[in-house]
């Protein structure tokens, strides 16, 4: 197994999408972050929520290739975890204008790409609860758990793969009314 | 005609690149001159972009759950974990440290040399009586009784110990001695205002016979506004006190001052309080004249009647400030009501808050 020691390593780890290094990153910085949180009118449920959402931003980042790492990684993850935090905090009024913080902290620019993906996940989400069995199965196993057509058409009987893509059509087709409906509905309630 | 099911197909299709040249060029033209089938397809990508996202994000999350029960799991590691004490706290106790460990070299050197000159200090252990009611000897002679007697009514399973409790957060905390709910499997309180309710042992320390209940009843939906604060500083000799107990099923009240800053032994963490108590007293709470919990009854003196040593609750603050599991959940009270109050109001108020505790 590869030794990851410097940033650099995990950084290139984690391109090269490998789970040792992402294991390594979160060792590394789970503590620092509970301690965080602890200390900031949070319990262990949200530490673990905030971090592994911090984790996935960052994560994210290092994959697009326009990032450019400014300081250090765990300098970084700890800021975006904070600003997480933070506006969690904001959302539950809980923010009592003092954070205790444990490490450095850079200064992040509001994301606006990550914010519509997060809204685009929340949106699909849903969707895909809203829609029922068997379609939201049948979406899951084709789109995340990649499984072939023939595969989908057994697992659900389906006579041939077709026929399960027939079914896969539809499904889709309803999921896609379902996700614009929320689209539109969260659009209105900003506006309102 | 293509239906929508077919445009998805030919999306699809567009998508992977899997049409041949002229299907490509047919579609585009499409794309051009079709408004609907424009709109349709655009859509369409956006959702599938959505989807995406979501695989991604769902199969990135999978990983880090594996990765975290692999953490928990991990008894090295969380071995290595000591987050849970601020690093202020650790640079705070530094001095402490010192200080008891210099204490100790002394107390050691001078236990030798007394022992080295045949002076034993007469040890005052024995005389140190914790005040729960303990129901053993009082047991015997009852089941002689209710062997005499054959009919016995059994309501109610009795307690194995009783003892009392005072609330120190108005979502259902309530400080107690931990010599009451040491051995029990389930703890009740219960007073005239409140009744019973079901409470779970959240902390206990043996060593400062501390501990903290939480009220577990479904029913229960908190104490409403404490009117009364933990003393923000220590007591001084000469002070008067007054205190609460369930030394029986009704409420008691007694009065008394505070006879030394130091308890038993010159234990720090607690006063030497001269009032009368009895069994059952354990946990009671101990208010000074402007109505500010001061301490909490642990135990008294065995052959002295006039002295009992109560917990400081000024370090039942440092506690729950130290401890950030217990810091988070409990929200001590910040306003003292009581400050210019009479007494006998104070005591009309503060006896809502003081709780019978039994133990089983």
């Amino acid at each position: 197994m590869k030794k990851y020691n410097s940033d650099e390593e995990i950084i290139q780890g984690i391109q090269a999408d490998d789970v040792e290094a992402l294991r390594v990153l979160y060792r590394r910085n789970y503590h620092s972050i509970v301690h965080f949180v602890y200390n900031n009118n949070g319990d262990e449920h949200d530490a673990k929520d905030i971090f592994q959402e911090g984790i996935l931003i960052v994560y994210e980042k290092l994959k697009s290739d326009s990032f450019q790492l400014s300081c250090s990684l765990r300098t970084y993850l700890y800021s975006v975890c904070r600003k997480l935090w933070l506006k969690k905090l904001n959302q539950r009024s809980r923010y009592i204008g003092k954070i205790e913080d444990y490490d450095e902290v850079i200064s992040l620019e509001e994301d606006e790409s990550y914010f519509n993906e997060e809204t685009d996940y929340q949106n699909i989400k849903h969707s895909l609860l809203m829609l029922g069995e068997p379609c939201k199965t049948i979406i899951e196993d084709f789109y995340i758990h990649r499984l072939s057509m023939a595969d989908i058409a057994e697992k659900f009987g389906y006579t041939n793969a077709d026929n399960a893509k027939n079914q896969k059509y539809k499904c889709l087709n309803r999921l896609k009314k379902i996700f614009f409906s929320l689209k539109d509905k969260k659009v209105e309630t900003k506006t309102v | 005609m293509m239906n929508t099911d077919n445009n998805i197909q030919w999306f699809e299709r567009y998508l992977d690149n899997s049409l041949n040249a002229e299907e490509v060029k047919l579609f585009e033209k499409r794309l051009q001159e079709d408004d609907a089938f424009a709109h349709e397809f655009e859509a369409h990508v956006k959702t599938i972009n959505a989807l995406n996202i979501y695989a991604r994000r769902t199969r990135i999350k999978d990983r880090l759950n594996t990765i975290h029960n692999e953490l928990l799991n991990d008894s090295k590691y969380i071995k290595s974990s000591t987050y849970k004490l601020k690093p202020q706290a650790n640079e705070y106790l530094k001095p402490l440290i010192a200080a008891a460990s210099l204490a100790l070299v002394i107390s050691i050197g001078t236990y030798l040399a007394f022992n080295i000159a045949g002076i034993v200090p007469t040890s005052e252990k024995n005389h140190y009586i914790k005040l729960s009611k303990d129901l053993n000897d009082i047991r015997n002679t009852q089941y002689k009784l209710q062997n005499q007697i054959e009919a016995v009514n059994k309501k109610k399973h009795p307690a194995s110990l009783c003892g009392s409790g005072v609330v120190i957060s108005s979502k259902g905390y309530i400080i107690t001695s931990e010599h009451l709910v040491k051995d029990a499997d389930s703890v009740f309180i219960e007073n005239a205002r409140f009744k019973r309710l079901k409470c779970a042992k959240i902390y206990t320390d043996p060593k400062l016979d501390i501990a903290i209940l939480k009220v577990e009843d479904s029913s229960f939906s908190g104490f409403g506004i404490l009117p009364y604060t933990l003393r923000p500083h220590q007591m001084y000799m000469g002070e008067s006190v007054y205190t609460f107990g369930y030394p029986k099923q009704d409420i008691v009240y007694g009065e008394g001052y505070i006879s030394s800053v130091n308890g038993y032994e010159g234990d720090t963490t607690s006063y030497q309080v001269s009032v009368p108590v009895n069994p059952g007293n354990s946990g009671s709470p101990l208010f000074d004249k402007d109505g500010y919990l001061a301490g909490i009854i642990q135990g008294k003196h065995s052959e002295n009647e006039a002295s009992a040593f109560a917990f400081k609750s000024y370090y039942l603050k440092k506690i729950i400030n130290e401890n950030d599991s217990l810091r988070a959940k409990i929200k001590l009270p910040q306003k003292n009501y009581l400050k210019y109050q009479q007494k006998l109001k104070q005591i009309n108020q503060l006896q809502d808050y003081v709780f019978l505790i039994s133990s089983y």
